[in-house]
């Protein structure tokens, strides 16, 4: 068995020898290069003179301002057109012939201010209010006069950047047929019916290797439409990568939501309503953005009421449109948001009743699952209360070294939502070698699913798992996909590979059965050979896969696994944080992760996602956001808008329990965003226990 | 004292993992452009501000962040790339701390972090668990939280000073 051991990754031998292949690492003859000239006003029109030929709004996309501008630009950094150069120095220089002419229009940023419509973000908005939906559970007013304690306020979960160390880019290429992308992107399945529709040709989407994305991207992003575009107008192969700052500048942003509450309780501390508002800022409107982002919107409203037995509740989730980067997922994208809201209320709650942080947790949590939340959120499976009880002794221990060395603790538990559907695909076959092929409709981009799918095809199919190859990211080696985000890839992926192998495996027993002539019922599959029962022969993998062919059986299925419901992990973090008296610097000492994230098919994997999970999370508690000015987003590099580095990072434990799998053949449910989701309130909550009251606002900065 | 204009080409020499190369580059080329160009694409570009530390090669045996030098500023240098680092078809004990301890997700940031890693355990073959993440501190990662990372020197480190000693 290879499932539930931490196999080595298959994907590492090429990375780690600087033999990937990232977008910008593809090079086709007679490329040139692509630069985009973006704005550097909020709102206004726009009128461009250009000394070189420039490619605006009015080519590709004539009359619409998304997603190039052609009169009205409603972000800085929006793309109001491109030039094409020779290579990254020229179209450069290229920029500077180009001359944009602003009218200014007033603006707005702010999206409490954006929603009383006194400044339009875009003039073809009806209302900048884009999103309004309100959840109610039981009678939350009627609750809330009758609690005995009743606290309210305001919590912000400010903008962030994704900020993967790879930005985008894509090289397009008109063959004449048909327009053929590679792309760093999330998905080249969900690329490909985007840009097909979009130039109503058909394309080829390939996913190279991909240095991270974290959400940012999973859209198609306003230069993918427009280089497709360009490519397929001027019929040579052409190249787009921005810098740095230009990514930082238009693409990955994500968060952005605030509450305002109001939480009823018991003298005990156990919640008797909850009614809230969800604000998030949208950013300007460009609809591939907005279709993202407003499921996040309400995925934050609905995972208010986290892993807690809440019955009386209103949330009412609103999502605004301003002049900032259209608003994308980031990972966790509007979970963690969620979290962060109950879970500071929950610590809130500790200290302005004088309950410990556990305790308060253990008299609110969902006592037995299945359990429907009361917004309609199923959580499938496990046991909320034993994985409190378990924590428990860490827990002691880390109250005993604070006390001795002046530390404090931060807790923060989460229940999350993850595999999503509708379906995912995947293709196993054979060749006359036998050697055996997977391939995937998710698109990995880091996560390791790859070595994840090996182990699952090795299992069923019994064979040592350096028989099995595994591919991925290319819409012309199997027929669909969906893509990898939602921490959806090893559950509902695998599945699809599971249910694929096995259908390879019935195929490998009725050819073994042919080529040894007896009925299929006669013949047992076992470590990759077909034996006949009465006579004992038996056939190894190569000669059943030799004699299929032979016999003219194909060995090449496709399973495509659809979603029937999506699968929640859940578990309790904490971390050990001290606060320096005289300038109020926070730094996270000790971490630890405790995960229920059903069966576990690789440990070294799956630990792996909550180290760079938790340190992200931790780094939205105490080091990133956007900074404003007039407008504009002012920290547009990796210095101003601080990525952490090792020594920022702490040394981070992961335990992991299994009192609940997940209903997908695989059992298990997803991991991918359940440490950026935790981890912020985690260290907030430290902080708050520290001075005594709970911050409302992040990046925690002393006052 | 030679002079070039803007828009003149200059021809250059590099040694670039014990093989020479010959190039003609703008005096504006980045040297990490111009190792891209000739074929180094392990060696990667990750800002445009000398943080992330995605561009590290070693260069007359210091690491250097090859985005903030220009090409011709190179001429005449020893430069050691990822793609350099295998002997033989074996891996080095850098390369296969990372492969065991997991200490790469996406990889794009993994040949800068490695090229450090092989400066850092030069200059220190016994560094402590604070030093390996000061060692690094110029290397960004936004995958692994680092921690593997650490793992993965630590890992290397015992490995070379065990067969050295
Ligand atoms: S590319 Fe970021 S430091 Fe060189
Ligand atoms: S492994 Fe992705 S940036 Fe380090």
């Amino acid at each position: 068995m290879y499932i539930g051991k931490p196999v080595k990754r298959i994907e590492d031998l090429n990375l780690i020898r600087g033999r990937g292949q990232y977008v910008d690492d593809i090079v086709l003859p007679n490329m040139k290069y692509v630069a985009f000239v973006r704005s550097e006003r909020p709102h206004a029109l726009v009128k461009v003179r250009s000394d070189v030929p420039f490619y605006g709004g009015e080519v590709i996309n004539p009359g619409l301002d998304f997603p190039i501008v052609s009169k009205e630009t409603t972000y800085v950094g929006q793309p109001l057109g491109a030039v094409v150069g020779r290579d990254q120095y020229e179209v450069h220089d290229m920029l500077e012939e180009v001359e944009v002419e602003y009218q200014d229009l007033p603006y707005e940023v702010d999206p409490r201010k954006a929603m009383k419509d006194e400044v339009k973000v875009y003039s073809k908005l009806d209302t900048n209010v884009g999103l309004r939906k309100e959840f109610v559970a039981g009678d939350p007013e009627k609750a809330l006069k009758e609690s005995p304690v009743v606290i309210e306020g305001e919590l912000r979960n400010q903008r962030m950047i994704a900020t993967p160390m790879e930005t985008r880019g894509i090289v397009a290429w008109f063959d004449g047929r048909r327009v053929n992308v590679w792309s760093s992107t999330q998905s080249a399945h969900f690329l490909r019916r985007n840009l097909t529709s979009f130039l109503k040709t058909d394309v080829h989407a390939v996913q190279p290797d991909v240095g991270g994305a974290f959400g940012s991207k999973i859209i198609t992003h306003p230069e993918e439409y427009a280089v497709s575009f360009l490519s397929l107008k001027l019929g040579i192969p052409l190249k787009w990568v921005p810098t740095r700052t230009e990514e930082m500048m238009s693409s990955g942003h994500g968060r952005d939501k605030s509450l305002s509450y109001k939480v009823g309780t018991t003298r005990d501390g156990v919640i008797t309503a909850l009614v809230g508002t969800v604000i998030g800022n949208l950013g300007a409107p460009y609809q591939d953005a907005y279709d993202d982002e407003s499921g996040n919107v309400l995925s934050t409203s609905r995972m208010i009421l986290g892993p807690y037995n809440i019955r009386n509740a209103r949330v009412e989730a609103l999502g605004v449109y301003t002049n900032l980067v259209p608003t994308t997922s980031y990972r966790g994208a509007g979970r963690p948001e969620g979290t962060f809201f109950i879970e500071s209320i929950m610590n809130e709650l500790s200290l302005e009743l004088g309950i410990d942080q556990l305790e308060i947790r253990k008299r609110n949590v969902v006592k037995s699952t299945p359990y429907q939340n009361a917004f309609g959120i199923t959580y499938d499976s496990g046991d909320y209360t034993e994985i409190l009880r378990k924590s428990e002794p860490y827990y002691e221990d880390f109250k005993r070294r604070a006390i001795e060395e002046g530390l404090c603790v931060g807790l923060g538990m989460y229940v999350e939502i993850t595999g999503f559907g509708p379906w995912e695909t995947a293709r196993v076959y054979v060749k006359s070698d036998g050697k055996v092929v997977v391939i995937s409709g998710a698109g990995p981009h880091g996560q390791g699913d790859g070595t994840a799918f090996a182990q699952i095809a090795a299992d069923v199919l019994e064979l040592p798992i350096e028989e099995v190859e595994v591919q991925w990211g290319d819409t012309a080696i199997i027929e669909d996909g969906i893509g990898t985000w939602g921490s959806r890839t090893v559950t509902v992926g695998g599945s699809a590979v599971m249910q694929a192998s096995q259908m390879l495996k019935d195929k490998l027993k009725q050819a073994g059965s042919k080529v040894l002539n007896v009925d299929v019922e006669e013949v047992e599959y076992e470590g990759g050979k077909v034996k006949d029962r009465g006579s004992g022969k038996a056939l190894d993998f190569r000669e059943v896969v030799s004699g299929a062919y032979k016999l003219g059986i194909p060995l090449d299925v496709t399973a495509v696994y659809p979603v029937t419901r999506p699968t929640s992990p859940y578990g309790i973090h904490m971390a050990l944080v001290s606060l320096d008296r005289e300038t109020g610097t926070a730094k996270v000492r000790d971490y630890l992760a405790i995960d229920d994230v059903g069966n576990v098919i690789n440990p070294m994997l799956a630990e792996g996602q909550i180290h760079g999970g938790v340190l992200q999370g931790i780094s939205q508690a105490l080091y990133e956001g956007v900074v404003l000015e007039e407008g504009r987003v002012v920290n547009l590099n990796v210095v101003d808008y601080l990525i952490p580095t090792a020594v920022e990072s702490p040394r981070m434990k992961w335990e992991h329990f299994t009192f609940g799998v997940s209903s997908h053949p695989t059992g298990s449910k997803g991991i991918g965003e359940a440490g950026a989701v935790v981890a912020t309130p985690v260290i907030m909550n430290a902080v708050s226990q520290c001075l005594g009251r709970q911050v409302k606002e992040m990046p925690w900065r002393p006052a | 004292m030679k002079v070039v204009n803007a828009n003149e080409k200059v021809s250059i020499k590099l040694r670039i993992n014990g093989k020479d190369y010959e190039d003609v580059v703008e005096p504006r080329k980045l040297l990490v452009h111009a190792l891209r160009d000739l074929g180094f694409t392990g060696v990667h570009v990750g800002c445009d501000s000398s943080n992330c530390g995605a561009c590290t090669v070693i260069m007359n045996g210091k690491s250097v962040k090859s985005c903030t030098l220009l090409a011709v500023e190179a001429n005449g240098a020893d430069i050691l790339t990822i793609e350099g680092l295998e002997k033989d078809g074996k891996l080095h004990p850098i390369q296969e701390g990372f492969w065991e301890k997991h200490g790469l997700q996406c990889g794009y940031c993994t040949p800068g972090m490695i090229m450090e890693a092989y400066f850092l355990l030069k200059e220190n073959p016994h560094p402590t668990e604070e030093e390996i993440r000061e060692g690094i501190s110029g290397n960004l990662c936004r995958c692994t939280g680092y921690q593997n990372i650490v793992e993965a020197i630590k890992y290397a480190s015992e490995k070379m000073n065990s067969k050295t000693d």
